[in-house]
């Protein structure tokens, strides 16, 4: 699968592993921190042990990534014909 | 259609349906050919009109050999193709433009796909049954309507930022937040932007599916079904592949472990 990471995507700090890991294994904690407004739960979760500046920081930089995965999902719905409809 | 008219006892000879095929084929090129001149990454080059020029002649010849010199068939092909010019026309005053883009622009400007009548309505005034003919533009407007504005919707953040405005582009206003819109209409609401506009793609497309059946085109029953199923599983198949690339794109900027929890596959469980 392609991502939309590109010399000319914005630079975005680095996600800390544990927050990575968990959306891997949990989806509804990945949709959750696609949603603006879940976002600051899914991030105060004890578990992840994040300081509330990295919260706050995570909350804008997971946002932009949640726009350009948008644009990257269409695009790929587009480019793999999955709906035929070019 | 072939068949359509096979079903009332009319017969196309393979010889002229091969050559309809040709019109259809040499005329898909030959729109493709004026559509890449007019495409703003390559305006300027000569070769591209000298080529749709020459696809349409083509196209013209073969046409001839179908239906001779019918009065109407012909009044009917200037007619598209002065609507097809004008909407060409328009199409770059809607870009250049501020006026908002509304519905009925966007109706106006699919007049670039009356082309795709053509081939059809050759064999119907060669088969005497010219009356099919405003049920089979109906059945070509509503379908490419459908398809455009699926396309319009994937190519949302690419017009806006080459300035080519559109109804979806108007009508949606921006992607912000259109994700949490998408992953929520998925899997709950069933509203939002982007469920609207595949609404109004559904109601185009069930216009086509009406003037399908009105005109008997059986044929067309699978094709229709199972574009209504895509439609219809489109916000499904977005917000999957959503999921998928925002999970993915996670991992790409990882900072550090635990990494063994990686090693399993994005996406839904």
């Amino acid at each position: 699968m392609r991502t939309m990471t590109s010399p000319n995507a914005p630079y975005l700090p680095k996600i800390p592993g544990s927050v990575v890991a968990r959306a891997i294994q949990d989806t509804d904690f990945a949709v959750s921190l696609l949603q603006a407004s879940t976002r600051p739960a899914a991030l105060s979760d004890p578990d992840l042990g994040l300081t509330p500046a990295q919260q706050a920081e995570l909350h804008t930089v997971l946002g932009e990534i949640a726009g350009l995965s948008f644009e990257a999902a269409m695009l790929a719905i587009k480019n793999e014909g999955v709906n035929d409809f070019r | 259609m072939a068949s359509r008219l096979r079903d009332e006892g009319i017969e196309t000879p393979e010889e002229t349906l091969g050559r309809v095929l040709g019109v259809s084929s040499l005329g898909y090129f030959h729109v493709r050919a004026q559509d890449d001149w007019l495409d703003a990454t390559s305006t300027g080059d000569p070769t591209l009109v000298a080529l749709a020029e020459a696809l349409l002649a083509l196209c013209n010849r073969l046409l001839v050999s179908v239906v001779g010199r019918s009065a109407r068939f012909w009044d009917f092909y200037a007619e598209v193709f002065t609507a097809y010019s004008e909407s060409l026309a328009h199409t770059t005053e809607v870009r250049m433009g501020e006026m908002p883009v509304a519905r009925e622009t966007f109706e106006h400007l699919l007049a670039q796909a009356r082309p795709l009548v053509i081939p059809c309505a050759a064999l119907l005034d060669r088969a005497g049954r010219w009356q099919l003919l405003p049920l089979l533009e109906e059945f070509v407007f509503a379908s490419t309507a459908a398809s455009q504005l699926i396309n319009d919707l994937t190519d949302l953040d690419g017009d806006r930022r080459l300035g080519h405005r559109t109804w979806t582009l108007a009508a949606i206003g921006g992607s912000d937040g259109l994700w949490s819109e998408a992953i929520d209409a998925s899997m709950q609401s069933g509203e939002g932007r982007v469920q609207e506009r595949i609404s109004q793609a559904l109601s185009y497309h069930e216009r086509s599916a009406q003037a399908a059946r009105a005109l008997a085109l059986t044929a067309a029953d699978d094709w229709l079904a199972d574009r209504r199923s895509k439609l219809e599983g489109f916000l499904g198949s977005l917000s999957d592949k959503l999921l998928s690339v925002f999970v993915e794109e996670l991992a790409t900027r990882r900072a550090g472990p635990p990494a063994d929890a990686l090693q399993r596959s994005p996406g839904r469980e």
